[in-house]
Formats: structure tokens, C-alpha cells, sequence
């Protein structure tokens, strides 16, 4: 999917990824902080999106995501004293050591994505990422539900198998 | 969730056969047990916790807290709930015990009431009595109404006649006054008490003359039975004139029967 695909569909998701951050938070200036945090990142990742996919489910994924971060930001800059010379959100931000480690574990799993078979791949995504079900995969892509779930099974089982080797050096 | 719950779910999850639900919980039970201790998870956890990623995670702790803020909620409403129905008890409480406390006042005040209005009512008749020396002002304050009170045909019929009898004769005078005494003004006439019809007159003014004769003979007795004299003696001299009497009868009779 492009970026400028994107933006047209980006209109058309917004109402649904406002409504979560709203039933979250409750006030709708951080609900529309959170939707722009949100569709910021979906920007981000849109040239992977398949845009034959329904990107509804992966939408409503990222905007919990984004709205347990706020959260998570918010609740520290409550506990955080006033005039700290950090400020909150920076003191927030995970330690170098946190995000080195967070990119590396994100490397890991994408090279180990990397070594699967494009059709053990693409159904492990829609699993994980879109987090659609085995009947829903089953009806985008005409396979056996079985089949579905042994070819995820086999994925998951090799992923493991080299995140495990990975992890171990 | 305890460990041999989260490897069971893990072996369910490398199997494929887990759910989006079960999912979310499992991401969310690894990232517990990575919060809860300073050491690392052991590599299979670490792996599985890659695999199932950031939206997972994110996505079950986004139900997470929204799960424990609505439980929150639903405690706080029912701590509410129980506080208004604390206050809304001890009203009806209080609103109970202000209706017993009216009811009760309400009965005194009337108790109060009727004491009051008997007190004025006895100190009325009595003044009245004092103030009427008997007359027919007092009965009526005392006299209950009753439906024998009720004024009727046959107490004036008897009354006109009454009256009417007591100017007919001398004779008849006394036995009339004595009958008056006798009928009670508030009670009903009997039949033996109702005006006897016109051609009966003579026959009863008889019998009232008969009366009185033997009432003036029980004077004559009386007077012979006086403590002065000798009892003996004053019974057998009317034994006597009642036997004189009598023989002057016979003759009498005998005289007016003799056939011609």
C-alpha cells in the first residue's frame, strides 16, 4: 500500500480508531492525540500492508498499543514531581539499554520472519499482526483450515527454534 | 496464572490452536512474570513473547486496565449505591418513627377532647338542675332520646281522654287520679289502658262506685283495726255489721224477688 493510499483510507479508519482511544480514555482531546499517534505509526508501517487486507483489525491493534503507551506515560508524569529538571516525558522514554535491546529483538524477529516460507510468513502475519482467526484466514485465502493451522504451527515452531539459537549467542 | 498453566498455553500456541483471547492472555501473563522478577524469562518465554509482539501485548493490557477501571467503577457505584440506601433507610426510619409519634398525639388530642367536652357537659346539667329545681328543663338534659319517645296517636287519644274522664264526675275523681298515677307517661299504652268505647260508660262508673264502697268498708276495717281497741272485739263487731249487712241484703233480696 502506498502513502497516498493510505491517506485516502486514513480518513475512513479514523472515526474507528477515535471511538477506542475515546471508550480508553474517556476525554476526546487525548482520544484525537492518540488517534494521530496512532495513524502516525500506520504511516509508518503502510508500505508492508497488504491492501487487499482489511486493515480495520491491524488499525484498532495499533491504536490499543498506542493508547496503553499514553497511558503508560501518563501515569508516570502523575507520579513524577513538578518541576523536575528531565521533565516526565523524557524521563519515560526507556534507557538506551531498554531501546538497544528492544531493536535487537525487534531485528531478530524480523530476519527470522525473513527465513520462513512466503506462504508460512504471510499466514503468521495475518495471525499476529492483523490478529485475524483461522476461519477468517481460512475465507481470505481459500486454504484448508487444517492446513491453516499447521502451516502457522510449523512457523511458529521454527521461529522459536531460531529466536531460541539467536537469543542463546 | 501460574507456570504449568502458561507452558500449557505455550504448547497450545506453538500447536496452533489457541485463540485470539488466549493469546492476549498469554502475552499478558509473560509480561507479569518478566515485571514480577529481576531475572530473565527463560528463552523459550522470551521467544514466544517476540513472536506474539507488541500489538498483542499492547492490546491485552489495553483490555486489562479496562477490565480492573470498570471493576473499579462498578465497586465505587456500589459503595455509592450501599451509602444512599444507608441514608434512604435512615429516613424511613426517621419518617416511621415521626407517623407513630403523629398517630399517637393525634389520640391523645382526642382522648383530651372528649374529657373536655364531658366535663362541660356534666357541669351544664348540674347547673341547669340547680338553676331549674327539678323542673321538666332538667329531664330533658337527662333524659335520653329514645324511639319510645317518639309522640304518637294513641298517647294523645289518651291523654284528651284522660282529661276528658277527670271532669265527669265527683265519684269518679279519685279512682281517675289513681290511674293517672298509675300510667307511666314514657311508656307505651296497653290495650287495658285505651279509652273504653261510649256505651260502656255506665257500666264502668258502676263498677268505680263498687270500688269505692269496698274501699270505704277496708276504712271501716282499719279504723276498727286501730291499736287502740281491742283487736278481738273490733273484728267481731264487724263481723257483725258485715252480718247485718248481709241479712238486711237478703231481706232486700227476698223483698225485690218476692213474685206478686
Amino acid at each position: 500500500m502506498t502513502r497516498s493510499d493510505f491517506e485516502h483510507i486514513a480518513l475512513q479508519l479514523r472515526p474507528l480508531m477515535l471511538r477506542v482511544a475515546l471508550d480508553f480514555f474517556g476525554s476526546a482531546d487525548d482520544a484525537e492525540d492518540v488517534t494521530q499517534e496512532a495513524q502516525l505509526a500506520l504511516w509508518r508501517y503502510c508500505e508492508r500492508i497488504d491492501p487487499a487486507r482489511n486493515i480495520k483489525g491491524l488499525a484498532v491493534r495499533v491504536t490499543k498499543n498506542c493508547c496503553v503507551s499514553w497511558h503508560r506515560r501518563s501515569a508516570f508524569i502523575a507520579t513524577v514531581p513538578d518541576g523536575s529538571p528531565s521533565g516526565p516525558a523524557s524521563a519515560f522514554s526507556p534507557s538506551p539499554h531498554e531501546l538497544l535491546e528492544a531493536q535487537d529483538a525487534q531485528a531478530l524477529l524480523t530476519e527470522a520472519l525473513a527465513r520462513l516460507k512466503p506462504r508460512e510468513r504471510e499466514l503468521f502475519e495475518m495471525r499476529q499482526l492483523e490478529g485475524l482467526t483461522l476461519d477468517e484466514i481460512t475465507h481470505l485465502t481459500d486454504i484448508a483450515k487444517p492446513s491453516v493451522k499447521s502451516m502457522i504451527s510449523a512457523a511458529r515452531k521454527k521461529l522459536l527454534t531460531d529466536l531460541k539459537q539467536r537469543l542463546r549467542q | 496464572m501460574n507456570t504449568q498453566d502458561i507452558q500449557s498455553l505455550i504448547d497450545r500456541y506453538l500447536a496452533g490452536e489457541t485463540s485470539n483471547d488466549e493469546e492476549r492472555r498469554l502475552a499478558l501473563a509473560l509480561y507479569e512474570a518478566a515485571e514480577a522478577t529481576d531475572e530473565p524469562l527463560p528463552d523459550d518465554w522470551q521467544a514466544v513473547l517476540l513472536m506474539l509482539g507488541e500489538l498483542t501485548l499492547g492490546e491485552s493490557l489495553y483490555d486489562d486496565i479496562l477490565a480492573r477501571r470498570s471493576h473499579t467503577l462498578s465497586a465505587e457505584s456500589l459503595s455509592m449505591q450501599n451509602v444512599s440506601a444507608g441514608s434512604t433507610s435512615s429516613k424511613n426510619r426517621r419518617l416511621r418513627v415521626w407517623r407513630w409519634a403523629a398517630a399517637i398525639a393525634l389520640v391523645f388530642a382526642t382522648s383530651l377532647g372528649i374529657a373536655f367536652y364531658q366535663s362541660k357537659t356534666s357541669q351544664r346539667t348540674v347547673a341547669s338542675a340547680s338553676t331549674n329545681n327539678g323542673t321538666s328543663e332538667y329531664h330533658q338534659w337527662d333524659t335520653p332520646v329514645s324511639p319510645v319517645r317518639q309522640p304518637d296517636a294513641n298517647s294523645h287519644i289518651n291523654e284528651h281522654d284522660q282529661s276528658h274522664e277527670s271532669t265527669q264526675s265527683v265519684a269518679s275523681g279519685n279512682a281517675n287520679r289513681r290511674k293517672r298515677k298509675a300510667v307511666q307517661p314514657m311508656s307505651k299504652p296497653s290495650s287495658a289502658e285505651l279509652p273504653a268505647p261510649p256505651q260502656e260508660e255506665g257500666a264502668e262508673e258502676s263498677l268505680l262506685a263498687a270500688a269505692e264502697a269496698e274501699l270505704q268498708k277496708g276504712d271501716v276495717l282499719y279504723q276498727a283495726l286501730s291499736p287502740d281497741d281491742d283487736p278481738y272485739a273490733a273484728i267481731e263487731a264487724a263481723m257483725r255489721d258485715i252480718r247485718s249487712r248481709g241479712e238486711r241484703v237478703e231481706a232486700m233480696v227476698a223483698e225485690i224477688t218476692r213474685p206478686y
